[in-house]
This record gives C-alpha cells, sequence and structure tokens, in this order.
C-alpha cells in the first residue's frame, strides 16, 4: 500500500511540474527504439535514489514500483518467522528456499538481456 | 511535449480500467487484458507491455492480500511448497521472454487467453468429494491436509492432498507463463490444485491469490532492472488496472447468472483470437 503512494506521490510530481525529471523521448521515438533508453527513466538502484533525493517525478515513481516488487519478497520473509515460531524446520527450510530463489531473481536480473 | 504524453496516458489509464473490469468481470485476473491492449491497440512494444502488466498483477493482488490472512480458506501451506514451483518457472519465463521471437509470444498469448475462458463454459470442482481423496505421500510428509468452513454446508470440511508431483509440475507451468507473459495465470494455478490435487475449488482459488504477488515478483523484478518497466506505461496500468479490478470485483457480487459472465468471456475469446491473428502476422 505504500508503494502504490509513493507511486501516486511521482505521478503527482509530474503532472505538478510538468517534467518528468529526464529527458524527454516521444513515445513513437521510444517505442521505435525497443523501448529501452537509459535516459527516459532510472531503473537502477544507484539512478533511483539520486533521482529519489532531487524529486524526480520519474524516479519516485520507479521506486514505488520497486517497493510494490519487494512487498511479496518481504511476506515470504514473515512467512519464514511464523514458521520459525511453529517450530516448523521443514517450512522453515521450504519457505527460505522461495526467499533465496525470489533474491536470485533480482541478482540474475543483471544477466538475462 | 507534456500535453501529448499526459493525453497518452490519460488513454492507457481507461484503457487499463477497462482491462481492469472485463478480466475479474470474466473471473480472471484484471492483469490479463494488459498486453493485449497495449500492444493490439497502443502499439507498445511487448515487453514493455508485459513489463507493465507484471506490475498491475502484483498491485491488484496485493490489494487482496490482507484477504486470505483472515479469510481461514486458504491452505498457506501448500501455497508456501507450491510457491517453489512457480517462482522458479517465472525466472524461466522471463529468460523465454527475453530470447522468445516476438511471434510465439503472442501465438502463445492467444493460446493462454483461450484455455483460461474454457473454465467460464464449464465449471470447476462439482464433483469434487474432499473425502474421498487419498493423501499423496508427499502431502503426509508435509502435513498439508488441512480442513476449512464451507459457509454453503455450513460445517468444517476437512480434505486430503493428492497429486503433489503433478500439481508441482503444473505449478512449473504456471509460473513460466506468468514470466512469458507478464499475467498471474491464476486459472492455471488452480487447475493445478483443483484438477490435479484434488483440493476443494474455495481452497484452491484463495490460495492461488497467495501464491500469485510472489510468483509475478520473481519475474517482475527481472523486468524491472533490465528497464521494462517504462513510468510513462506502468504507472497509468498499475492505477487503472488496481481501480477496474476493484470495480470488475464489485459488480461481479451484484450481477447473478453467467449471461453477464459470458459476455466477458466472449470479449476475452475475440482478443484471444486477434492475439493469434498477430502471431501469424495478420494485423487487424
Amino acid at each position: 500500500m505504500i508503494s502504490l503512494v509513493v507511486i501516486i506521490i511521482g505521478v503527482v510530481d509530474y503532472l505538478a511540474t510538468g517534467s518528468s525529471g529526464y529527458f524527454t523521448v516521444p513515445l513513437d521515438v521510444l517505442f521505435k527504439s525497443g523501448g529501452i533508453n537509459t535516459n527516459v527513466f532510472p531503473h537502477f538502484l544507484g539512478t533511483i535514489s539520486v533521482g529519489v533525493i532531487k524529486l524526480r517525478a520519474f524516479a519516485i515513481i520507479e521506486l514505488g514500483i520497486l517497493l510494490l516488487i519487494l512487498s511479496p519478497i518481504g511476506r515470504i520473509f514473515l512467512q519464514i518467522l511464523i514458521y520459525a515460531k511453529e517450530r516448523d524446520r521443514t517450512f522453515v527450510a521450504i519457505a527460505s528456499a522461495v526467499f533465496v530463489i525470489l533474491l536470485i531473481s533480482l541478482y540474475l536480473s543483471k544477466y538475462i538481456a | 511535449m507534456l500535453d501529448l504524453a499526459l493525453y497518452y496516458i490519460l488513454l492507457i489509464l481507461v484503457a487499463a480500467f477497462f482491462a481492469g473490469i472485463i478480466g475479474s468481470m470474466a473471473g480472471l485476473g484484471g492483469g490479463v487484458l494488459i498486453v493485449p491492449f497495449l500492444t493490439l491497440y497502443f502499439h507498445v512494444p511487448i515487453s514493455l507491455a508485459i513489463g507493465a502488466s507484471i506490475i498491475s498483477v502484483i498491485a491488484t493482488s496485493s490489494g487482496s492480500a490482507s484477504a486470505y490472512v483472515k479469510d481461514k480458506i486458504s491452505n498457506i501451506r501448500v501455497g508456501t511448497f507450491l510457491v517453489l514451483f512457480t517462482t522458479s518457472g517465472a525466472i524461466l519465463g522471463a529468460f523465454l521472454e527475453h530470447i522468445a521471437p516476438t511471434r510465439i509470444i503472442y501465438l502463445v498469448f492467444g493460446i493462454v487467453l483461450l484455455i483460461s475462458v474454457m473454465p467460464l463454459l464449464k465449471k470447476f470442482g462439482e464433483v469434487n468429494q474432499p473425502s474421498s481423496v487419498k493423501n499423496d505421500p508427499i502431502a503426509e510428509r508435509l502435513s498439508l491436509s488441512s480442513h476449512y468452513h464451507n459457509m454453503e454446508l455450513g460445517e468444517e470440511v476437512t480434505y486430503n492432498v493428492a497429486g503433489v508431483k503433478s500439481g508441482s509440475a503444473m505449478m512449473l507451468v504456471a509460473g513460466i507463463l506468468s514470466g512469458l507473459l507478464g499475467i498471474g495465470s491464476g486459472v492455471f494455478k488452480v487447475i493445478a490444485m483443483d484438477t490435479f490435487m484434488k483440493l476443494p475449488i474455495k481452497v484452491s482459488t484463495t490460495t492461488s491469490n497467495f501464491m500469485i504477488g510472489m510468483t509475478a515478483a520473481a519475474s517482475a523484478g527481472i523486468y524491472f532492472f533490465n528497464g521494462y518497466v517504462n513510468p510513462y506505461i506502468a504507472a497509468p496500468v498499475a492505477i487503472g488496472v488496481l481501480i477496474g479490478a476493484v470495480v470488475g470485483a464489485r459488480l461481479l457480487v451484484r450481477t447473478k447468472g453467467s449471461t453477464v459472465r459470458l459476455v466477458f468471456a466472449i470479449i476475452i475469446v475475440v482478443v484471444a483470437v486477434e492475439m493469434l491473428l498477430n502471431g501469424v502476422g495478420i494485423r487487424l
């Protein structure tokens, strides 16, 4: 829910300032180039955090989206704690494995594409 | 410059809103129609459409996230175990999306949409007899069997869990489709639990809700860090689908009778055919 609030703050910032905080590329040009253009919006931890400090609209939106992606990962972490409290070793192991798979997916993203 | 972009963002917001309504009214997730809408009608590159769609899947699933904790119907143990397979599959699916030709993705999408509307025509789980299901040895070891309060019968129903291996294999497929197409693939998760593992339908659907967010997160990170989650598209899509799905769910409760659902199912079939045609190179 916090993540959605952050996204909306970013959208409001964009509408209020009239600027994404990044280079503006016409969308049809962007689409023709396959949609990937790092100057248009940040999508790495470093560039996002710099952009958020400078209150750039698209950095705030991307931060919100990143928080949204992380929330199910937080949810499975919570599940590990619940099983640990129940002293259910097997399910601590299973939930931890899911947690690790999700962390690996974040790490692997560098190598895919 | 902003004016044109703003107009475009507004259009996507409205389209996402209707996609959310149609998807949820048809009993599928709000996210299933996002990729077809964005690619067919907005000419968004498919990877960008999938990146936006998978974010909307997490957004809509976390909206109902608090529901499965309270409902006491979902089987969290079964969900936690099976999410192992859906998340692994989702990573594989995101990888396949990267290497597969666009044509193939359109074709798979069309086929998946057609399979997804089939349950609307033929109801699931009507012959489920929880008492006659024998426990799978794996289910025994993991103590997956449980019970829930059946509102219609007004009594506690105890159930066992069968076919863990085939169910897990099906979950891997559901995960791959989720990562490949940017959908929640709830229908395939329900098929795995209902048809293969013989879980009561109520348990299958609620447990599927528990799993969708985690499955989507596994591929969403990959799309995000590769720059396929563009704020221009992802922000209006996430907000539009979320509102549309909530409105759709409200309307669904009020509308009785299957004719309404049938109308929405037909819309989805039309979209599916359009995706298939696109896959073979015919643009309408």
